[in-house]
């Protein structure tokens, strides 16, 4: 008899831990807190912002904003799934400003509009107007800018000098270069190095480098007062024909399927060039193997880049703390706090004023690799910030993939994209 | 000292209550993670739901009747199958090999058997990222070590053709070694004595032991494995997600990947959920044709 209530009361205990822990767990959180999800990656840069987020909290001091890091970005819209059903989304989300359509159409962020009009010491064009573009779902702003940056090519400056060739400005010339810098010493028709890297895949770094090549090509991709797509076409097939171009000569190479931002390949230097952006600059420095130049995008009618980044948007949940999470906001689109991510991340400010600070503009004349990126911000183009985006940039990634496998001629598999999309449109 | 005299009814009625206290936390772990999401799965196949929003719009059979008429969904289909005839039968016969080659072998019998198990413990996802590495058409070591003998590089998960047989070869090998443990132990519980008989009898030679001895008593474990490894193949994700991200050109786009995309990447969780029922109903069929050829339950 004993032996039963000791089993009883044993089986007992074990129920009641398990639902303490989750009641335990769902009361996290309080009034004076401020939840922050972020997903920075690399260690250096989650100590820069906690240093910065400490610096803010001892200020302050009426409310603490907790730092929470959610790992991978692509792995993100699960768990926002989750906490917002079980009510334990944070205040403050970190994303790329793209991501957040689904959420602002689904009542789930604040609009800012109303804030920002409403505080006569904010200045909202200290902020690049690109960025705000990029804010902006169905003509309100749910997002506020964090960092930004934008693309251009990296060189291996070494290979440069001994292929005697200096910065091309123009597809023709860049062409020209990749041709001269691509080596076959053993003509055996396999490249040991090739000029140039076209990224291969479907994912979403496929379709923002091809876009400024669209852009550069003299085409839209996107027409937010129409809701329309008119990407494929002249311009279009020009971009995607010049990567063709470069493949079919052997001037350039694929990059790994879907991971066209590695840098394995230019850093092994099999390749010359490569287009990637300002945050790897820190690795890039620590690395001794390749001295790396950047230069901006080369241009075909004009110039143009992609400008990317990310931005932080509010809960609607979180409405009653809004003066605090603005507060903090402003701290963060500040010059202060801009400067200093910038010079120790590699992001750009996303403040016009940061960018023209006297701390800044030292940090650019050591730093001419970063300097290339700042000033690309003024040929940047955006993104549209529509729910749809995640989708359009899938099926475009689809079929830039079907041209560059030669599955289609790049003029019908543009044609293919832009009537698909036009249908989820 | 006296003794209060309990029906037999009682102890049955408390150690019966004690048991079901045991079982209750796990009880309730299986409802909430397993039972629940399953019919919340059925449930939303009917419906067009972001996943985020509060109101729900009920669309029928829509999402199945889409997902029927699409012909992205058949060909993910199709790779589905094709994964799991690459992976399975040669899973299965690599780990029956294995095990036959360790069973009896006393030199290095528990480091080399320690070193086939080794790829079943390692995360799929790591063990993807390493893959990657060794598969790389510039820098590999697989495209290195051809080039010894002068073969061209391939690109292993770069091209169409390939990347489905690449992803699986990886998968044979993360699967072998399981399927060698339960061979293991199926040959283990073979009595020794029938093989002696078969020295008494005059049947020598060990393809005629394996015939007559091996094979039939080794069923059991045979059905098992062959039931697990289909149901693990269909349900693969972590390699695809890590190797190829479906690609290229969709090649290597297996259902569950495809229910990950659209339900996490396009919030497409009606659709998704759809798929789900759809991967499900299959892994059932399959199972219980498997079941049915072998003969009965009684197999595992």
């Amino acid at each position: 008899m004993k032996k039963q209530a000791l089993l009883i009361s044993l089986a007992l205990v074990l129920v009641a831990v398990v639902v303490i822990n989750f009641i335990v767990k769902s009361g996290k959180g309080s009034e004076n807190t401020v939840m922050f999800w972020h997903g920075i990656e690399g260690r250096e840069k989650n100590e820069v912002l906690q240093r910065l987020i400490d610096e803010y909290n001892k200020k302050t001091g009426d409310v603490k904003i907790v730092a929470e890091n959610y790992g991978a970005a692509d792995q993100l819209s699960g768990k926002i799934m989750a906490a917002v059903s079980g009510n334990t989304a944070p205040d403050i989300l970190w994303w790329a400003p793209q991501q957040f359509g689904e959420l602002a159409r689904s009542g789930l962020l604040l609009s800012l509009d109303g804030v920002i009009e409403n505080d006569s010491g904010f200045d909202k064009s200290d902020i690049y107007s690109g960025l705000w573009d990029a804010s902006t779902i169905d003509g309100k702003i749910y997002s506020l800018p964090f960092d930004t940056n934008s693309l251009a090519v990296y060189y291996n400056k070494k290979m440069f000098r001994e292929a005697g060739v200096s910065v091309p400005k123009t597809w023709l010339e860049f062409q020209t270069v990749a041709a001269k810098l691509t080596r076959d010493s053993d003509s055996d028709g396999i490249p040991e190095v090739y000029g140039f890297m076209v990224p291969l895949g479907k994912n979403e770094w496929t379709v923002w480098t091809w876009q400024c090549f669209l852009w550069q090509a003299g085409g839209e991709f996107y027409d937010p007062k129409t809701n329309r797509v008119s990407f494929a076409g002249g311009a279009g097939t020009r971009a995607l024909n010049y990567w063709l171009g470069l493949l079919d000569k052997k001037h350039a190479i694929f990059s790994e399927n879907n991971a066209g931002y590695k840098l394995t390949e230019f850093l092994s230097g099999r390749v010359a060039m490569v287009i990637n952006g300002p945050w790897n600059f820190q690795a890039l420095k620590d690395q001794d193997k390749i001295d790396v130049g950047s230069f901006m995008l080369p241009k075909n009618r004009v110039r143009a880049t992609n400008i990317g980044g990310e931005n932080i948007a509010f809960f609607k949940k979180s409405e009653k703390k809004l003066p605090q999470l603005w507060a903090f906001a402003k701290y963060v689109m500040g010059e202060e706090f801009q400067v200093k991510w910038a010079i120790s991340t590699g992001y750009l400010p996303v403040s016009k004023k940061a960018a023209a600070s006297g701390d800044y503009q030292e940090f650019l004349e050591q730093n001419p690799f970063i300097r290339v990126y700042v000033d690309s911000m003024s040929i940047g183009r955006v993104r549209p910030s529509i729910p749809e985006y995640n989708k359009m940039s899938a099926i475009l990634g689809e079929y830039l993939e079907k041209a560059l496998y030669k599955k289609l001629p790049a003029g019908e598999a543009l044609d293919d994209a832009q009537k698909k999309i036009s249908k989820i449109l | 000292m006296t003794r209060k005299k309990r029906s037999v009814k009682y102890y049955k009625h408390s150690s019966s209550l004690a048991a079901w206290m045991f079982l209750l936390p796990a009880m309730a772990v299986i409802s909430v993670f397993v039972v629940y999401p399953m019919f919340k799965v059925l449930y939303l196949g009917f419906f067009k739901w972001n996943g985020l929003s509060a109101s729900m719009e009920y669309t029928g059979l829509a999402n199945y009747t889409g997902l029927f008429y699409s012909s992205g969904f058949w060909s993910i289909l199709w790779n589905s199958v094709l994964f799991t005839l690459l992976t399975v039968p040669a899973s299965f016969v690599l780990g029956l090999a294995l095990a036959l080659g360790l069973w009896k072998t006393a030199i290095l019998k528990n480091v080399l058997r320690s070193a086939f198990f080794v790829p079943v413990v390692v995360s799929t996802v790591g063990a993807g990222i390493v893959w990657v590495w060794l598969f790389n058409y510039n820098s590999g070591i697989i495209n290195g070590i051809l080039s010894l003998f002068s073969v061209k590089p391939v690109n292993w998960l770069g091209s169409e053709k390939l990347a489905m047989l690449s992803v699986s070869v990886m998968t044979i090998w993360k699967t072998a070694g399981y399927n060698m443990v339960i061979f293991l132990a199926g040959l283990h519980s073979i009595p020794e004595v029938y093989y002696e008989t078969c020295l008494v009898d005059g049947v020598t030679g060990n393809w005629k032991k394996f015939y007559y001895i091996t094979w039939p008593l080794l069923r059991p474990a045979s059905v098992f494995v062959a039931v697990t490894t289909v149901i693990f193949s269909f349900r693969s994700f972590e390699q695809i997600y890590a190797m190829t991200r479906g690609g290229p050109v969709g090649s290597t786009k297996i259902l569950v990947y495809h229910i990950w995309e659209q339900g996490f990447r396009f919030y497409r969780m009606g659709y998704a959920s759809a798929v789900s029922v759809v991967l499900l109903v299959l892994v059932l069929t399959v199972t219980f044709v498997q079941f049915k050829l072998s003969g009965g339950r009684d197999g595992a």
